[in-house]
């Protein structure tokens, strides 16, 4: 995901250790355009304290666990549902390029069951040190299958160290282990190799020169894999209960609403549905009669913000009624017609009289 | 005046009072209609409520050789139970003048 340029968002910490041990995720506001402060593990601290409830300490990595909230990024996508998240890759790793490429592995991490990951990045931080002078710059190379998909080469390291930092986009045809091996995140071949090679002739030795990169780790947008997801009943009439299963995740989602397509083919505004209980892995929610205008009546869910932006297709459902209105419903009591609008969203309905109740009598005479 | 022996209904009748039991909302309309509804006189509304003492009673002036009443409502939300009717009628002509 890009650096914003432009507008407000937020700063997300990932593995804050809590008070109690436990990982959590905290928030740090901040303006966007800025360039992101390195503030200390005290100052988060602090602020999460103060702000994010009970988080007790602070991880020494948390600077390079942040990441842009897609709440908001204007440039974010809005079809899909995505999880921003990262997966650290490995601790760190010692490459002393002295004439030879140093080849790692980075391990990768788990990954939530349920979903497939749409894009990846691998970002990573080093040091480059040089003892000696003269002119050395350190390239640092991902390949894959002997592929090198990224490259980024130091400034002259001439007898200095040097901190960098970049971002890798691993191409999309790179995750075939993915789909396969849903719920971790990892690669085919199980190995992402970093080389690092010195790009000049001469007096690169182990001794003077050294690359040293503190952290790796993984960035992706995932969607829901809808095969994972189950809809049951497939078949419903007004008001009756619906439930979805995931692997998890769920409890990500805030807004469920339904649309139908018309004989027209026309897609209905949103219709919102009132979800009866929520957990990570299950949804139940009552389908009510305004969303039968159609054969097909879709659902869709909206991420929470945090972790998730935009709303994707949690399935859908053949209606057992289609268009209900004009069809009565006898309801004890009640002296008038209901009819609905659902040219407004939501639906409105507007009660009317029934046709002129009457009765005659036959005919008589003296 | 002819004697009431109604044999299948040769007589012109006049009806005037239609006297009934009913209970409701709002203003019960009722009408009369000749045979087939050639002629009609909708009568003055009456005001129903849920619960009443007394019957209701129209006052008409209406002749036709067969007679018929149709009650209805026109409002949302009224509504109306009627239990009897009692027309008052009598036999005024044996038939139209040719």
């Amino acid at each position: 995901m890009p650096i914003p340029t432009s507008g407000n968002f937020r700063i997300l910490v990932g593995l804050v250790a809590s008070k109690n041990g436990d990982y959590q995720a905290g928030t740090v506001g901040a303006t966007c355009g800025n360039v992101l402060p390195v503030m200390s593990d005290a100052a988060i601290a602090a602020y999460l304290n103060a702000n994010g409830g009970g988080l007790g300490a602070v991880n020494s990595r948390w600077t390079d666990e942040i990441f842009c909230d897609p709440v908001c990024f204007g440039i974010f996508p809005i079809a899909g549902l995505h999880k921003i998240n990262f997966w650290p890759a490995t601790d760190e790793f010692i490459f002393n390029p002295g004439g030879s490429e140093e080849i790692v592995d980075i391990l990768t991490a788990e990954m939530p069951n349920g979903f497939l990951c749409t894009a990846l990045q691998l970002f990573w931080r080093g040091t480059a040190r040089k003892t000696s002078s003269g002119v050395d710059i350190i390239d640092f190379k991902l390949s894959y299958d002997n592929t090198v998909v990224h490259s980024d080469a130091t400034p002259n390291l001439n007898n200095s160290s040097i901190t960098t930092s970049s971002t890798a986009i691993i191409p999309a045809g790179l995750h075939r282990g993915l789909v396969s091996a849903l719920g971790l995140l990892s690669f085919e071949a199980t190995h992402v190799e970093a080389t690092v090679v010195p790009t000049s002739c001469g007096d690169f030795d182990t001794s003077q020169s050294q690359f040293q990169i503190n952290q790796f780790y993984f960035q992706g947008d995932y969607i829901l894999w809808s095969s994972n997801i189950a809809i049951n009943p497939s078949t419903v009439f007004p008001d009756d209960i619906v439930t979805i299963t995931a692997d998890g995740d769920l409890d990500q989602i805030t807004d469920l609403v339904a649309r139908y397509r018309d004989d027209d083919g026309i897609l209905s505004a949103e219709i919102p549905l009132t979800m009866i209980s929520q957990s990570a892995t299950q949804i139940v929610f009552a389908i009510p009669q305004s969303a039968f205008g159609g054969a097909k009546i879709l659902i869709s869910g909206t991420g929470n913000g945090v972790e998730f932006s935009g709303q994707t297709n949690l399935g859908s459902l053949n209606a057992g009624l289609v268009d209900g209105s004009g069809l009565y419903t006898l309801v004890p009591g009640k002296r008038d017609d209901t009819y609905y609008d659902r040219s407004v969203n939501p639906p409105t309905t507007v009660d009317v009289a029934i046709p002129t109740p009457r009765a005659k009598t036959g005919y008589f005479n003296a | 005046m002819p004697k009431t022996t109604n044999k299948g209904g040769e007589f012109i009748t006049h009806i005037n009072p239609v006297r009934l039991r009913v209970v409701g909302e709002g203003n019960l309309i009722a009408t009369l209609y000749s045979l087939d509804d050639v002629d009609s006189m909708e009568l003055p509304a009456l005001v129903m409520t849920p619960t009443n003492k007394r019957f209701g009673e129209y006052l008409s002036n209406f002749q036709s050789l067969q007679i018929a009443i149709e009650f209805k409502v026109l409002q949302k939300d009224e509504w109306f139970k009627i239990h009897t009717v009692t027309p008052y009628v009598k036999p005024v002509a044996a038939s139209y003048p040719r």
